[in-house]
C-alpha cells in the first residue's frame, strides 16, 4: 500500500502533531503571540476540532484500514478512542487558560505539549506493532513528564515530575524488555523470525498450543508497562502524588488522556495474545480486583480531593480491567468492548469535570486542597456544588448518568463472559465507593462552612464554564439516552478477529 | 389495551414534576428566614403564628413563586393521577397473555450490543393505588412545607425530583428502567435528609443511603443474570404474562435461580425493611425533616412490598414459594419485635418509626400466604399504612414545631390545650392500632384469614401475627396517654396553638381516607382483583379460599337428601317453607342473592 | 318499613356527629336534649321495628339493610371469596337486646343529663356517650361476625374513651388504656375464631336469607339432616386447615369465641379491667360496665349456641370459667370499701353466672339475668351516683354511713336494687338466677351439682355483701368525721401513694390504681357547683379544681351533713323507672315463660347437639325455696355483722390489722394484678428495653453494620501508610508487582498441561 494512503489513514493524528509544532513555533517565535496567549489555544482548539471530524468522518464511515505495513490499525474503535482523546485534549485547553494566567504560568508550551501527547495517546489506540506502541507511548509520556512539572516555582509540582519521570522511565524498560521477549518468544511467527505485529503474533499464537516461557514473561513485562501507565495497583503508586503535585489543569487531562491511551493499548495487546488468554487472564483478573479494591478502599480515608480523585482514577481502571478480561471470552467480546469505549468516555468527561469544578473554585492564589475546603459550598456556591454532585453520581455509578450505564454496561459483559464473580466483587467495590463520593456531597452540601466570613461566590471563567457545560450535559444526556453515542457502544465492529 | 384520554398519561404523569423541578431551579431563590434553631428545615410556621395565613404567609414574592409553582405542579400531578384511577377499566384482563395491564408505553430505549433495554410503562391494580397515594402525599407534603425556613426552593426541588423517582419505580415494567428510578429517587431523598434532617442527619442519610445501595447494587447483578438466562427484561415477558421468552427463568437452574431470588428479594427486604435490616429506618425516619418521613413512611417503604410483588413473586413464583418459610418467619419477628421495641422508644418519632416495621411486617405476611385474600389484604394494608402512618407524622412534626423537641417525656395533657390535634392524633392512633371502620382494620384481618387458611403459614403463625393487635395497642395508646392525656407537666406545653389553617389542610384529607377506606374499602379494592388473580395464576398453586367447607357441605347436603318425619318437623319448627310473598320480599331485599358469599 | 331498623343506628349516629361538631357551640343545654333524645326515638323504633317486622316474620328472622335504601347485600369488604356485607339482622335475640340498649341506655342518657349538667365537658361526655350506643347497637344488630366485631371494638374503644373522660388524672389515662388492651387480648380470640368459621363455613354471615350458607343455618342443617353433632362430620375434616392443633373445627371456633367474651363479659382471667373502669363517671359504669357492654359476651355466646351446643367441649369450659368467675367476683365484693368496686365485683360475679347459663346449655335463661340485671345494676350504678353526688364525690363508704334519713328516695330504690340482686323472693333476681341454678342443676355436660352448690354459695355471698354495702352506707351513724381513716387507708396502699393520698384525700382511691384499680374522685364541675363555685374558665384550667378538697374540705363542709341533699329530678326519675323493672321485670317474664318463647326462634336447643340435660334432682318447687333460703340468710348474716356501726370499725379494722391472710386474699384480689404487672409491665418492660432495643437493636445489628464500616476505614487508614512518597519505595512496590506477575503468569503457565 501507498505511504499517501498510510499519512490519510492517520491524517487526525497527523493534524494534531502539526498543529502542537505550530503553536510551538509560533510561541516561541512571533512576539505578538506571547502577548496574546488565547491566541495558541484557539489554534490547538481549531485542530483539535478540525482532527475531530475529520476522525468523526473516518468513523462514520466505518472504514478501517491499516498503515505502515499494518503497523498501524485504524478502525472504528481507535477512531471513537481518538474521539475521546481529542473530547479530553479540548477540555485541557478551555480548562488551561485562566487557571494558569492565575498561576501565573501561562504559556504557549502547555498547548503544544498536550497536542503532542494527546498525538501519542491518538498513536496508542491506533497501534497494531508492539514497536509502535512504544514510540507512542513515549510521546505520550515524555509530554506528560514535562506538564506535570509545569508549574516551575512550586516544589510539589517539580516533585511529580521528577517521580513521574523516574518511574515512567522504570516502567517504560519492563516494556521494551517484554516487546524483545515477545519477539523473541515469537521466533518463527514470519519468515526468519517473531514479530511484533498483534495481528501477525494472534495468528501465530492461535496456531502454537503452547506459548514459550520466554513469550509469557515478555507478555507479563509488558503488562507491566502498560499496568503503570493506567496505575493498576501495584504499578499506581506514583498516580496520587504526581495528581496531587501537578496543576490541576494538567492533572485532569493526566487522569484522563493517560488513562485511555493506556486501556486502548492493553486493549490492542490482549487482542494480540488472545489466543492464550488462559495463561495470562487469571493474572489480569487478579489485578482488577486489586485495584478496584485498594484504590476505593484508600480513597476512603483522603482528606486531599485530588488525592482521592486519583485513587478513584485508580478504582476505576479496575473496573475497566474486568472489561477488559471479559473481553477475552468471545460471547462477550462485542459487548466488552462497547462497554470498553463507552467507559473510557463516561470516565473522561466525568473524571475531567470533577477537576474542573475545582479549577472553578480555586480562587486567585489558592486551590481547593483538603475536603474541608469544599465545607459549606451548597450554601455560598450551591451552582458549583450540584455539578460536583453530578460527577460523583456519576463516578458512583448512580443513575440518571453516564457512570451508572458504563457500569452497567461492564456487569452485562462480565456476566455474559460467564464471570460472575468478577461482577460481584465489583459490585462491592461500587459499593465501597459509594461512600467517599457520598462525603464529598455532604461536605459540600451538608456541612456548614467552618468560617462565618462570607466567600464571594465563584466566578466560572469562560473556558472552564463551557468545559464544565459540556461534560455535565454529556454527563447526565448520554447517561439517559446512550444511544446517541452508540458508535462506542457499537466500536467493535471492525476489530481484527484472530 | 385501554389507553387513557391523555396520551402517554403514565409518562406524563412521571416527568411532570421532573419538569416542575426544572422550572423551579430557574426561579430566583428566596431568602433564608431566620432559623430558631439548629439551622435545617422543615420548621413550617415555626411559632406557626405565620401559619395561621397559610400559604401566603411569608411576605416574600419569591417565597410565594416558588411554593406556588411547586404546588400548582404536584396538584397538577394529583390531578392527572385521579384522572388515571377513574379511566382505568377495573375490569380489564389481557386474555391472550393474562397480564391486566394498561395504559402500556413501550419504545426502544438502550441498544448495547445484542441487549435491547425498552422504555416500558403500565400500571395494573397493584400500582394504581400507589401511584395515587404517591401523588396524594406528596401534595400534601409540599402544602405542609411552604414554610420551610431555610433554603425552601431547594427543599421543593427535591421533593418534585423524588416524585419523579417514585411514580417511575411504580410505572416501570422494564427491569432496567425500574432500576434506573429505583436508585436515581435515593439521591433527592438522602438530601431531603442531609440538607433538611436533624441532629444526627448526615449519619441518617449516609445509612439510609449505603443500606439502601448495597442491597439494589447485588439486585442489579441479578437483573443482568436474569437476563443472561431469558434475553430480555420485559417484566411481563417474564413473569409470564405475555407471549415472551419468559419461561425460560423457570426452566433454568434452580439453585442459580434461587440466587437471583435472594439478591432480588434483599434489596427489597432492606427497603420495606424486614427484620433484620430494619435499623436504616429509625434513623432516617427520625433525622429526615418532616415531609421525609412522610414520604419515606407513607411511599419508600412501599416499593419493598411492591417490589416483592411485583418482581420477586413473579419471576420467581417457585422459589419465592418455597422460601416463603423465611419470610413468614421474618414478618412475624417484624411484627412483634417491632411493636415490642416501639413501645419503650423515647423518642415519639421513633415510636412510629418501630410501628411501621410492625405494620410492613403483616404486608410481607400477607404477600407471602399466596392467598387471594391475604394478598389482597396485604395491598390493602399497603395502602392503608400510607395514610395513617404519614398522619402520624405530619402530627408529630406539628408538635415538634411547636416544641421543637420529639422526646415524649416533654409532653402530656396536651389534650387541654390543642383539643383539635388531640382529636386528629386519636383518629390516627386507632387507626393503625386497626379498630374496625377505620383503615386498618379492613388490611389488618383479611392478612390473618388469608395466613390461616393459606399453605405456607397456616395456623400457629397466624396465632403469632395476632398478637400483633394487643400490642399495636399497648404501644399506640401509652404513646397517645403519654402525649395528650394526664396532667400537664411542662409549663411551655401550657401555651401551645391549636391547629392552624395549613394543618387542617394536611390533616383532613388523611382523616376522611381513613374513614373512607374504613367504610367503603371495595370502592379501592375492587380495582385490585383482576391483577391479583393475574398474580396468582403465576406459578401454580393457589388455595381457592372461595367457600372452602360450606362447598363441601352443601354437596353433603345432597347426598343426604333423604329427610326422616320428625327431622322435617324439627327443621319446620325453626324455618318455615317460605310463602310466595316472604320469597319475593327477599329476593327484592338481595338481588344478587348467594353471589359472593 | 325495611328501610327503617337502620335508624336505630343512625339516629345515635346523628347524636354523635350532632355533639361531636356542633356540641360545645350549641351549649350544654341543647346537647342534653339531643342526646337522650336520639336515644329514645330510637327505642321506639326498636319497638316499632319488634311489632312490626320481626314477630309477623314467618321465622322471626329478618335481614335487613343497614344503610336505608340500599341493598343488605352493599359489601363492607370484598377480597377475593372474602366479602362481608353491610346489614342489620333482626331477630329476637338483636331485637331483645336493642331494646335493652336503647331503653335501659336512654334512661341513662336521662340520669347523666343531671349526673353531668355543670361539667364544662359535657358535650364531649355526650358525643361519647351516643357513639357507644350506636356501637353497640351494631354489635347486637349486625349480620355477621364481622360487624358484630365492629360494634365489640367499638364499645371497647368508646369505654376507653369514657373511662379516661376526666384525662387530666393519670390514673384515668391508665385505666381506659387498661380496658382497651385487655379487652383486645380477648379480641383476638373473637378474630381468630372468625377466621376459623370463615374457613370452616365459608362466611360470616349469621343467616342467609335462603337459610341454606348462614354459619347458624349450616350449623343446624347439619345437626338436623345428620342428627350427629357437626364435630364429627367427616367432610370437615377433609378440608385443609380445618381443626387447631388437632381438635375439631367447632371446638376451636368456640373456644376462641369465648375468649373473646372473657374480655368483653370480664371473666377470669381477662376481668381486671373491670374494676378500674370505675374511673369512669358513675353513668358510664352504669351503662357500659353494667347494663350493656359487659354483657356482649353472653349475647355472642347465645348468638352462637348453635355452634356451642356442637360443641360439648367448649362448653365445659364455659361453664367452669363462669362459676368461677362468679366466686371470685363475689369473694372479692365482700371486702371492698369503695361503694362502686363493690358493684363493679358484683358485676364480675353476675356475669360469672350468665356464662355458666351458657355453659350449661341454657342460653335463655342467660339471656334472661342479662335483662334483669341491666335493670338493678343499672339502678344500684345509679343509685350509688347518687349518693356519691350528694356526698360531693366521697366513694368510700367508711366514711358514710346514716344517709338514710338525709337521702330517703334514693335509699329506697338501692334497697329495691339490694333486694333485687341479692335474689330476695319474687323480685327480679330471684328468678332469673334461679333459673341459672337450676340450668346448672341440669347441665347436660356433667358437674351439675358442682356448678349448683358453687352458685348456691355466690349467692348467698352477693346477698352478703350488697346487704353489707347497704347498712354501711344508709344506716348506722354517720362517719364523715373520721380521725382514724388515713392509716386505715394506707394500710392497703405503699408509702409511694401515701403522701400522694394525703395531699387530696379524694385521690386516695385513685392512687390505689397503680396499675390496679383506677376509682377516683367524681366529676370537678360537681364539687364546684355545690361547694365552691368556679367560674368555668378556671376549670378548664390545667389544675383540676376538685384537689383542692381534702378529705378535710369534705368532713368540714358537710361533717353535720348540712350539704347532702336528694338528688335533681332528672337523675331521680330514672331511678324509679328502674327501681319498678328490678320489682316485676322477672315476675312477669320468668315464671310466664314469655322470655323463653319469645327468645325460642334465635337459640339453639341442646338437643341439637345430641345433648340432653342430666336429669332432675329435686322436683318443683324445691329450687325456688333453696335459693329463696339462701338469699334471706345471706342479707340476715349482713344485717348481724353491719347493723352496728362499732361492730363494722371492729371487724373490719380486725381484719385489716392482724393481716388474715383470706381477707388480703380477697382484698388484693386475687393477685391477678400483681401478676400481670410483674409479668407483662415489669418483665416484660424490661426485656423490650435493655434486651431487644439496647442489645439486639443497637448493639447487635447496628453495631455489626458499623463495625463493618469502621473496619473498612481502619484497613484504608493501615493501607495508605504504603504511600511513603519516596521513589524508592514506588520503585520496590513495582518491583514486587513485576514479581508477583510473573510468578503469576508462571504458575498457570506450569499448571497447564503441556
Amino acid at each position: 500500500m501507498s505511504y499517501n494512503a498510510s499519512f490519510t489513514a492517520i491524517m487526525p493524528i497527523l493534524i494534531v502533531l502539526v498543529t502542537g509544532m505550530v503553536v510551538l513555533i509560533a510561541d516561541s517565535c512571533l512576539p505578538i503571540w506571547r502577548r496574546h496567549k488565547p491566541l495558541s489555544a484557539a489554534l490547538s482548539l481549531i485542530g483539535i476540532i478540525t482532527a475531530g471530524i475529520v476522525a468523526f468522518q473516518r468513523l462514520d464511515s466505518g472504514a478501517s484500514e491499516t498503515a505502515f505495513n499494518g503497523a498501524i490499525l485504524v478502525d472504528t474503535f481507535a477512531q471513537s478512542c481518538n474521539l475521546v482523546l481529542l473530547v479530553t485534549a479540548a477540555l485541557a485547553v478551555l480548562l488551561a487558560m485562566t487557571y494558569l494566567e492565575n498561576k501565573r504560568l501561562h504559556l504557549g508550551e502547555y498547548y503544544s505539549l498536550v497536542l503532542l501527547s494527546t498525538a501519542g495517546s491518538m498513536l496508542m489506540a491506533a497501534t497494531n506493532d508492539l514497536i509502535v506502541l512504544f514510540v507512542a507511548i513515549e510521546t505520550l509520556s515524555v509530554a506528560l513528564y514535562v506538564l506535570a512539572g509545569f508549574a516551575r516555582t512550586e516544589e510539589r509540582s517539580d516533585e511529580a515530575a521528577l517521580k513521574y519521570f523516574l518511574l515512567g522511565a522504570f516502567a517504560a524498560g519492563f516494556l521494551l524488555y517484554g516487546i524483545a521477549l515477545i519477539y523473541g518468544g515469537s521466533a518463527g511467527a514470519v519468515q526468519g523470525g517473531g514479530t511484533t505485529n498483534l495481528i501477525v503474533l494472534a495468528r501465530y499464537l492461535a496456531t502454537v498450543g503452547m506459548p514459550s516461557a520466554m513469550l509469557m514473561t515478555g507478555v507479563a513485562l509488558v503488562l507491566v508497562g502498560l499496568a503503570f501507565k493506567a496505575a493498576l495497583v501495584p504499578f499506581h503508586m506514583w498516580t496520587p502524588d504526581v495528581y496531587e503535585g501537578a496543576p490541576t489543569s494538567v492533572t485532569a487531562y493526566m487522569a484522563a488522556g493517560a488513562k485511555i491511551a493506556a486501556f486502548a493499548a492493553l486493549l490492542r495487546l490482549f487482542t494480540g495474545i488472545m489466543p492464550i488468554s488462559g495463561y495470562w487472564l487469571f493474572a489480569v483478573q487478579i489485578l482488577a480486583v486489586v485495584t478496584m479494591y485498594a484504590g476505593n478502599i484508600i480513597a476512603i480515608t483522603q482528606d486531599n480531593v485530588k488525592r482521592m480523585l486519583a485513587y478513584s482514577s485508580i478504582a476505576h481502571a479496575g473496573y475497566l480491567m474486568v472489561a477488559l478480561s471479559a473481553m477475552t471470552k468471545e460471547p462477550a467480546r462485542a459487548s466488552a468492548v462497547g462497554a470498553i469505549a463507552f467507559y473510557l468516555l463516561a470516565y473522561a468527561l466525568m473524571t475531567m469535570g470533577a477537576f474542573a469544578v475545582l479549577i472553578w473554585l480555586s480562587r486567585r492564589g489558592r486551590d481547593i486542597q483538603t475536603l474541608s475546603d469544599l465545607k459549606g459550598l451548597g450554601k455560598h456556591d450551591p451552582a458549583a456544588a450540584y455539578v460536583m454532585l453530578v460527577f460523583m453520581l456519576s463516578l458512583g455509578g448512580i443513575p440518571p448518568t453516564m457512570g451508572f450505564l458504563g457500569k452497567w454496561f461492564i456487569f452485562a459483559a462480565a456476566l455474559q463472559a460467564g464471570q460472575t464473580w468478577l461482577a460481584i466483587t465489583l459490585a462491592g467495590a461500587s459499593a465501597i465507593s459509594i461512600y467517599y463520593y457520598l462525603k464529598i456531597v455532604w461536605m459540600m452540601c451538608f456541612q456548614d462552612p467552618d468560617t462565618e466570613a462570607e466567600v464571594p461566590r465563584a466566578i466560572a471563567p469562560s473556558g472552564v464554564f463551557v468545559s464544565i457545560a459540556i461534560t455535565v450535559g454529556a454527563t447526565i444526556l448520554f447517561g439517559i439516552v446512550p444511544n446517541l453515542v452508540s458508535m462506542l457502544t457499537n466500536s467493535s465492529a471492525s476489530l481484527p478477529h484472530p | 389495551m385501554p389507553q387513557s384520554a391523555i396520551p402517554n398519561i403514565l409518562s406524563v404523569l412521571t416527568f411532570l414534576p421532573l419538569i416542575g423541578a426544572i422550572v423551579l431551579m430557574i426561579l430566583p431563590r428566596p431568602v433564608d428566614l431566620p432559623d430558631d434553631h439548629g439551622g435545617h428545615g422543615d420548621d413550617s410556621h415555626g411559632e406557626s403564628k405565620t401559619a395561621a395565613n397559610g400559604l401566603t404567609g411569608i411576605d416574600d414574592p419569591a417565597r410565594m413563586i416558588v411554593n406556588w409553582t411547586a404546588l400548582v405542579f404536584v396538584a397538577l400531578n394529583f390531578v392527572l393521577s385521579i384522572a388515571l384511577f377513574v379511566t382505568f377499566r377495573s375490569g380489564y384482563l389481557d386474555h391472550v397473555s393474562g397480564n391486566a395491564m394498561q395504559f402500556l408505553e413501550d419504545a426502544r430505549w438502550i441498544s448495547f450490543g445484542k441487549i435491547d433495554i425498552h422504555y416500558r410503562m403500565g400500571v395494573d391494580g397493584i400500582s394504581l393505588l400507589l401511584i395515587l397515594l404517591t401523588t396524594f402525599l406528596m401534595l400534601l407534603c409540599v402544602i405542609f412545607s411552604v414554610n420551610t425556613k431555610v433554603r425552601l426552593k431547594e427543599f421543593m426541588v427535591f421533593l418534585l425530583l423524588l416524585e419523579t423517582g417514585m411514580l417511575g419505580v411504580f410505572c416501570a415494567l422494564d427491569l432496567v428502567l425500574f432500576y434506573f428510578f429505583w436508585e436515581a429517587m435515593l439521591i433527592p431523598m438522602y438530601f431531603l435528609i442531609g440538607i433538611f434532617g436533624h441532629e444526627r442527619r448526615i449519619y441518617a442519610a449516609i445509612k439510609f443511603f449505603l443500606y439502601t445501595f448495597v442491597g439494589s447494587i447485588l439486585m442489579l447483578v441479578a437483573i443482568v443474570a436474569v437476563y443472561q438466562v431469558t434475553g430480555t427484561f420485559d417484566v411481563l415477558a417474564l413473569s409470564n404474562q405475555g407471549a415472551g421468552p419468559g419461561l425460560l427463568l423457570h426452566g433454568f437452574n434452580p439453585q442459580a435461580l434461587m440466587w437471583m431470588f435472594a439478591a432480588f428479594s434483599l434489596a427489597f427486604m432492606i427497603k420495606v425493611p424486614m427484620f433484620p435490616f430494619h435499623t436504616w429506618l429509625p434513623d432516617a425516619h427520625v433525622e429526615a425533616p418532616t415531609a421525609g418521613s412522610v414520604i419515606l413512611a407513607g411511599v419508600m417503604l412501599k416499593m419493598g412490598t411492591y417490589g416483592f410483588i411485583r418482581f420477586c413473586l413473579p419471576l420467581f413464583p417457585v422459589q419465592a414459594r418455597e422460601a416463603s418459610f423465611v419470610f413468614i418467619t421474618l414478618a412475624i419477628i417484624g411484627i412483634i419485635y417491632g411493636s415490642i421495641v416501639a413501645a419503650v422508644q423515647p423518642d415519639a418519632k421513633k415510636l412510629v418509626a418501630y410501628s411501621s416495621v410492625a405494620h410492613l411486617g403483616f404486608v410481607i405476611l400477607g404477600i407471602f400466604t399466596f392467598t387471594k385474600v391475604g394478598m389482597m389484604g396485604a395491598l390493602v394494608q399497603n395502602i392503608n399504612h400510607g395514610i395513617s402512618t404519614p398522619m402520624l407524622f405530619f402530627l408529630v412534626g406539628m408538635l415538634y414545631e411547636r416544641r421543637h423537641t420529639r422526646a415524649i417525656s416533654e409532653f402530656g395533657g396536651l389534650k387541654k390545650y390543642v383539643p383539635m390535634l388531640a382529636a386528629m392524633l386519636l383518629i390516627a392512633t386507632l387507626a393503625s392500632v386497626a379498630v374496625p371502620f377505620l383503615n386498618g382494620f379492613v388490611g389488618e384481618f383479611p392478612i390473618l384469614v388469608g395466613s390461616w387458611i393459606s399453605s405456607s403459614s397456616g395456623q400457629w403463625p397466624t396465632l403469632l401475627a395476632a398478637t400483633g393487635m394487643v400490642l399495636s395497642a399497648v404501644y399506640m395508646l401509652w404513646w397517645f396517654q403519654r402525649l395528650m392525656l394526664g396532667p400537664v407537666t411542662k409549663e411551655q406545653n401550657k401555651h401551645l396553638p391549636d391547629l392552624s389553617r395549613t394543618e387542617w389542610a394536611v390533616l383532613l384529607p388523611l382523616a376522611v381516607v381513613i374513614f373512607w377506606f374504613g367504610l367503603g374499602s371495595p370502592f379501592w379494592t375492587d380495582r385490585m382483583t383482576n391483577s391479583v388473580d393475574a398474580l396468582l395464576a403465576i406459578g401454580g398453586e393457589t388455595i381457592n379460599e372461595e367457600l372452602p367447607v360450606a362447598g363441601v357441605l352443601r354437596k353433603w347436603e345432597l347426598d343426604n337428601s333423604k329427610v326422616t318425619p320428625e327431622e322435617i318437623e324439627k327443621r319446620r319448627k325453626y324455618t318455615q317453607p317460605l310463602s310466595p310473598g316472604d320469597l319475593e320480599r327477599r329476593t327484592n331485599a338481595s338481588p344478587t342473592g348467594m353471589e359472593g358469599r | 318499613m325495611r328501610n327503617l331498623p337502620s335508624l336505630i343506628i343512625l339516629l345515635p349516629l346523628f347524636g354523635f356527629l350532632f355533639n361531636a361538631l356542633l356540641g360545645k357551640r350549641v351549649g350544654p343545654r341543647i346537647v342534653s336534649y339531643v342526646a337522650p333524645g336520639v336515644v329514645l326515638a330510637a327505642f321506639v323504633i326498636a319497638i316499632i321495628t319488634l311489632v312490626g317486622i320481626v314477630m309477623p316474620s314467618p321465622d322471626h328472622r329478618e335481614i335487613v339493610p343497614f344503610f336505608p335504601f340500599c341493598s343488605p347485600e352493599t359489601a363492607w369488604i370484598s377480597l377475593g371469596g372474602f366479602r362481608v356485607n353491610f346489614a342489620l339482622l333482626l331477630d329476637p335475640l338483636s331485637m331483645l337486646m336493642a331494646l335493652i340498649v336503647t331503653g335501659i341506655g336512654g334512661l341513662i342518657h336521662i340520669y347523666a343529663t343531671g349526673y353531668m349538667a355543670h361539667d364544662p365537658e359535657q358535650p364531649r361526655f355526650f358525643t361519647y356517650f351516643n357513639l357507644f350506643i350506636m356501637m353497640m347497637l351494631i354489635l347486637v344488630l349486625g349480620e355477621n361476625f364481622l360487624l358484630m366485631f365492629v360494634g365489640w371494638e367499638g364499645v371497647g374503644t368508646c369505654s376507653y374513651l369514657l373511662i379516661s373522660f376526666w384525662y387530666t388524672t393519670t390514673e384515668n389515662a391508665r385505666a381506659g388504656n387498661k380496658a382497651f388492651i385487655v379487652n383486645r387480648v380477648g379480641d383476638i380470640g373473637f378474630a381468630l375464631a372468625m377466621i376459623a368459621i370463615w374457613s370452616t363455613f365459608g362466611t360470616l354471615s349469621f343467616f342467609s336469607p335462603d337459610h341454606k350458607s348462614g354459619v347458624m343455618d349450616l350449623a343446624f342443617h347439619h345437626a338436623g339432616y345428620a342428627g350427629v353433632p357437626l364435630t364429627s362430620l367427616p367432610a370437615i375434616f377433609a378440608v385443609p386447615n380445618m381443626g387447631f392443633a388437632g381438635w375439631p373445627a367447632l371446638t376451636v371456633i368456640c373456644v376462641l369465641l369465648f375468649i373473646g367474651a372473657m374480655g368483653k363479659s370480664a371473666q377470669i382471667p381477662l376481668w381486671v379491667w373491670l374494676p378500674d373502669a370505675m374511673a369512669g363517671p358513675t353513668p358510664v359504669s352504669a351503662l357500659i360496665h353494667a347494663a350493656t357492654m359487659v354483657t356482649a359476651g353472653v349475647v355472642m355466646l347465645t348468638r352462637c349456641s348453635w355452634l356451642f351446643v356442637q360443641a360439648p367441649h367448649a362448653m365445659v369450659f364455659v361453664a367452669w370459667i363462669g362459676v368461677l368467675t362468679a366466686f371470685m367476683g363475689a369473694t372479692i365484693g365482700l371486702v371492698q370499701n369503695d361503694i362502686k368496686r363493690v358493684l363493679a365485683f358484683s358485676t364480675v360475679s353476675q356475669l360469672g353466672y350468665m356464662v355458666l347459663a351458657c355453659g350449661v346449655g341454657d342460653f335463655t335463661a342467660g339471656m334472661f339475668h342479662v335483662t334483669t340485671h341491666a335493670c338493678f345494676k343499672a339502678l344500684l350504678f345509679l343509685g350509688a351516683g347518687a349518693v356519691i353526688h350528694s356526698m360531693l364525690g366521697e366513694q368510700d363508704m367508711r366514711k358514710m354511713g346514716g344517709l338514710k334519713n338525709k337521702i330517703r328516695n334514693t335509699w329506697l330504690v338501692m334497697a329495691i336494687g339490694t333486694y333485687a340482686i341479692a335474689g330476695f323472693p319474687f323480685l327480679s333476681g330471684f328468678w332469673s338466677k334461679d333459673a341459672i341454678l337450676d340450668a346448672a342443676l341440669k347441665s347436660p355436660v356433667g358437674f351439675a351439682m358442682v356448678f349448683y352448690i358453687i352458685g348456691l354459695v355466690t349467692a348467698l355471698m352477693t346477698a352478703f355483701y350488697m346487704n353489707r354495702l347497704m347498712w354501711k352506707t344508709f344506716d348506722t351513724d354517720p362517719r364523715f368525721v373520721d380521725g382514724e381513716l388515713p392509716d386505715q387507708h394506707h394500710s392497703n396502699f405503699d408509702d409511694e401513694h401515701e403522701h400522694h393520698g394525703a395531699d387530696h384525700g379524694a385521690e386516695i382511691h385513685a392512687v390505689a390504681s397503680h396499675g390496679e384499680s383506677a376509682v377516683t374522685q367524681e366529676s370537678p364541675a360537681i364539687v364546684a357547683s355545690t361547694a365552691v363555685p368556679e367560674p368555668h374558665g378556671d376549670a378548664s384550667s390545667d389544675v383540676p379544681v376538685y384537689t383542692v378538697h381534702g378529705p378535710d374540705d369534705h368532713a368540714g363542709d358537710h361533717g353535720h351533713g348540712g350539704h347532702v341533699h336528694e338528688s335533681l329530678p332528672s337523675m331521680m326519675i330514672p331511678l324509679y323507672v328502674l327501681a319498678f323493672l328490678s320489682l316485676v321485670a322477672g315476675l312477669a317474664l320468668g315464671p310466664t315463660h314469655i322470655f323463653e318463647k319469645f327468645l325460642e326462634p334465635s337459640v339453639a336447643p341442646i338437643s341439637l347437639g345430641g345433648l340432653s340435660p342430666a336429669e332432675e334432682v329435686f322436683k318443683f318447687p324445691v329450687g325456688y325455696i333453696i335459693s329463696a333460703i339462701v338469699a334471706i340468710v345471706g342479707l340476715g348474716l349482713a344485717h348481724m355483722l353491719y347493723s352496728q356501726h362499732r361492730a363494722t370499725g371492729a371487724l373490719q379494722t380486725e381484719m385489716a390489722k392482724q393481716r388474715n391472710p383470706l381477707y388480703h386474699f380477697f382484698f388484693e384480689k386475687w393477685g391477678f394484678d400483681h401478676v400481670y404487672n410483674a409479668i407483662f409491665i415489669g418483665l416484660g418492660g424490661w426485656i423490650a428495653d435493655k434486651i431487644l432495643w439496647r442489645v439486639i437493636d443497637m448493639r447487635l445489628i447496628d453495631g455489626t453494620v458499623n463495625g463493618l464500616a469502621e473496619t473498612v476505614e481502619g484497613i484504608s487508614a493501615l493501607v495508605r501508610r504504603i504511600q511513603t512518597g519516596y521513589v524508592r519505595n514506588y520503585a520496590l512496590g513495582m518491583l514486587f508487582g513485576v514479581v508477583a506477575l510473573v510468578a503469576g503468569v508462571f504458575y498457570v503457565w506450569l499448571n497447564k498441561p503441556h
